[in-house]
Parts: C-alpha cells; structure tokens; sequence
C-alpha cells in the first residue's frame, strides 16, 4: 500500500488546496502542520497575548478552508491568500472588541515607566519588551505591516497582495513605521541621543 | 507620511540588514544621513536583523484541541458529501438531459416501425384420398401455437349436414378471431366438396385441392 500513498509533505501549498477540495483530509492535515503554529502565532502577536481568543481565530480561519475550499484563488499564492484571511480576522476582532482602546488604558500607565538602562546594560529582551509596547500603540494596519515584514518575513509584493495596496504604499509605509519605532527606540541607545 | 522613493526604500533595506552603521562606507554614510539620522538607522537595524527569533510573543504552539474540532468538523463536511451533494457543472447536465431524451426519443420510434404479424398458426391438409381417414387440421403447428389453439377435425365419409359436422369439431381454444373465421370458411368448404364428390377419390382434382388448401 506504500507504493500508492501519497507524499504531501513534498506538494506544494495550492496542490493541498486541490487536494482538499475533493476532500482529501491528508492534505488538509499537511496545511494544518505547516501554517498552524505560524497563524497562531501571528494572531497571538496581534492579539497582544490573548492566547485564547488566537486559538479561536486560529479554528475559525482553517474551518473557513474546510467549509469552503473552493474559495481559494488559484491565481494568488495559497500563503498570501491565507494570510489575507488572516489579516481580515484581526480587523474584525479589533473593530468588534474594540482591542485596541481597551489595551491601550491597560498599558498607559506602563509606557511612561522610566528604563533604568545605559549602553552598556543594554538588554536584548527589554528592548523587545519595549518594542512590544510600542506596538501595541499603533492601529492594526500598521500592527499586521510589522508583522508580516518582519516576523512573518514575507515580500513587499505579497504584503501588498494581502493589504490590498501597492507595493509603493507597503514600502512608504513600512519606511514611517520603521523611522517611529526607531525614534522610540533609541532611548536603549542613550550616547546616541 | 514621511516618503521614501521605491528604489531608496531597496537599498536602504539593502543596507539595514547587511551592515551595521560604523560598517557602511563614507558614501553610504552620507547616502543614509540624507534619508534618516545616525540614531535612527542604529535602532532600524536590530528589526531588520534578528526581530524574528526575538519577540517573546513568539513560539507558542496550537493545542491538540484545535486539530480534534477540526476533524470533527471535516468528517462533518465529508459526510454530507455524498453522491447528490457532488456539484455537477451545468454542460454536464444539460448532456446527460439531451442524451435522455434522445434515448426516450429512439426507443419510441421503434415503437411505431410496422411490424409483420406472422399468424402462429396455420392449417395443412396433408390428403383427402380416403373418405375414412380424417382430415387433420394444424397437424404441424409448433408447440408454442398449439398451446394457444388446437383442433381436431373429423371428416365423416357419409354426406352429413354442415350441422351435425359441427357437433364433432372440437375446439380447444378459440381465443383467435380471426383463426375461428378461417376456420370456418375451410370447413365449409371442406364440405361443400365431400357432398358433391362423396365417395370418390379427389386426388386429382386440382379445383379442388385448391380450394382445400388455405394458406396463411
């Protein structure tokens, strides 16, 4: 029987879609292993922590490939495609929860500590403490760019697929948010100042 | 917003990952001063290196319960898929409608082809050269014709009455009209001739043969 089964691990993405679309539950439990641990953690990144509500998200977003793969545009990449799903899921959570205000309450009396740090104590795991919070302040647009560029480390062009923008836009814009955070930031750099 | 032109962008990302600032050359110094400060390209440059395996956000991993209702939910959906729920395209059904009807449309053609009724019975009068023997109608009716009709004819050598003869014909099935009317224009024919030529031979009487002799 070895002889007929299918190797999924080696198929690419949109095979898998096919695959799944006459109901092929191997090739669905391929893309799980391949993208959950990497969804889930982009929902809990831009959930600030909610580890719970990021597995929700999580389910919700590959029930939709269950429910309705056919949906999938064969012309766009699957990773794209599933990332704009993706993306979609966390502006609607942020609009219907109002997240972002609710947080924001939550860290105003954080950011203003001060930070005990010079150049030669700088700390690694403060300044990504710090770039958390700094994050955290900023609208899901801008949130979910951080993310996908520099967590995700995808393209300036696939960025501009799942935003739904030009590649000009995502760059202009990944451009403002790098020079904000990096003023935010140089704090950690005191001789810098 | 601040701006930044396509190809600027490039190789400012070029650089950020590549070098840290006291690496760029003098060019590349001057280059970068003019699109962000010395400060700002020090702390652009740790997103641009080693973000990824940095954030404490990162590296959490789904719970087996995720998968368990997935499952569920796909088996769900497999279930419902069964052989009225697979979704056709339209050429394919309008094809399997037009081969349909044009079948129907074949079969009830043939229906209407005129067709030869080829009579299962039928009636041979081997001879009538001796007065006593009888005269045997469907002596060689098939099986399947004779379960539906067979018949007995005794011809009596004596002049007797169209009548009396009747008495003695024994019908076994007289299911076929048409069969009960040749019948009876052969037996009265029959004894139309044994009254004229009674008692004599009609072996060579060729009228008369003929007129014994009913084909079908």
């Amino acid at each position: 029987m070895a002889l007929f089964k299918k190797n999924y691990d080696t198929k690419s993405d949109e095979e898998l879609m096919s695959l799944l679309t006459h109901g092929g539950q191997s090739a669905f439990d391929e893309l799980y292993r391949r993208y959950s641990k990497p969804l889930l953690n982009f929902f809990y990144r831009l959930l600030n922590g909610d580890r719970q509500k990021a597995e929700d998200l999580l389910q919700d977003l590959f029930l939709k490939i269950i429910e309705k793969p056919e949906s999938f545009d064969g012309n766009k990449k699957f990773n794209t495609w599933f990332y704009t799903l993706a993306s979609n899921m966390i502006k609607n959570e942020y609009r219907s929860r109002q997240i972002r205000s609710e947080h924001e309450k939550e860290t105003l009396s954080t950011s203003n500590e001060p930070f005990e740090l010079n150049s030669e104590s700088f700390d690694k795991s403060l300044f990504n403490k710090r770039l958390e919070t700094e994050l955290d302040k900023m609208d899901v647009e801008m949130r979910t760019l951080f993310d996908l560029r520099f967590v995700e480390e995808m393209s300036v062009k696939q960025i501009a697929e799942i935003m739904d923008c030009k590649e000009g836009t995502v760059k202009s814009r990944l451009f403002y948010l790098t020079k904000q955070l990096s003023k935010k930031l140089m704090v950690y750099k005191p001789e810098l100042n | 917003m601040e701006t930044i032109s396509n190809t600027d962008f490039d190789r400012l990302e070029k650089l950020l990952k590549t070098k840290r600032f006291d690496e760029l050359d003098t060019a590349e110094k001057e280059w970068v001063k003019a699109v962000l400060s010395e400060a700002e390209y020090i702390a652009m440059v740790p997103l641009y290196t080693s973000l990824n395996n940095d954030l404490s956000y990162a590296a959490i991993e789904p719970t087996s319960n995720t998968k368990t209702a997935l499952d569920k939910a796909f088996a769900a959906k497999a279930k419902g898929r069964g052989l009225f729920q697979m979704k056709m395209p339209v050429y394919q059904s309008v094809a399997a409608a037009l081969i349909l009807f044009f079948v129907g449309f074949g079969m009830n053609n043939r229906r209407n082809v005129e067709t030869r009724i080829v009579h299962d019975t039928f009636q041979v009068i081997k001879y009538i050269t001796k007065p006593e023997n009888a005269v045997k109608m469907a002596a060689n009716v098939p099986k399947h014709a004779a379960k539906r009709a067979r018949q007995l004819i005794t011809v009596p050598t004596q002049h007797v009455a169209p009548d009396e003869i009747s008495d003695k014909v024994e019908t076994v099935s007289e299911s076929n009209p048409e069969f009960a009317r040749q019948q009876e224009i052969a037996m009265t024919n029959i004894y139309r001739v044994l009254n004229e030529k009674n008692g004599s031979s009609i072996g060579g009487d060729t009228v008369l043969q003929r007129m014994m002799v009913t084909v079908y």
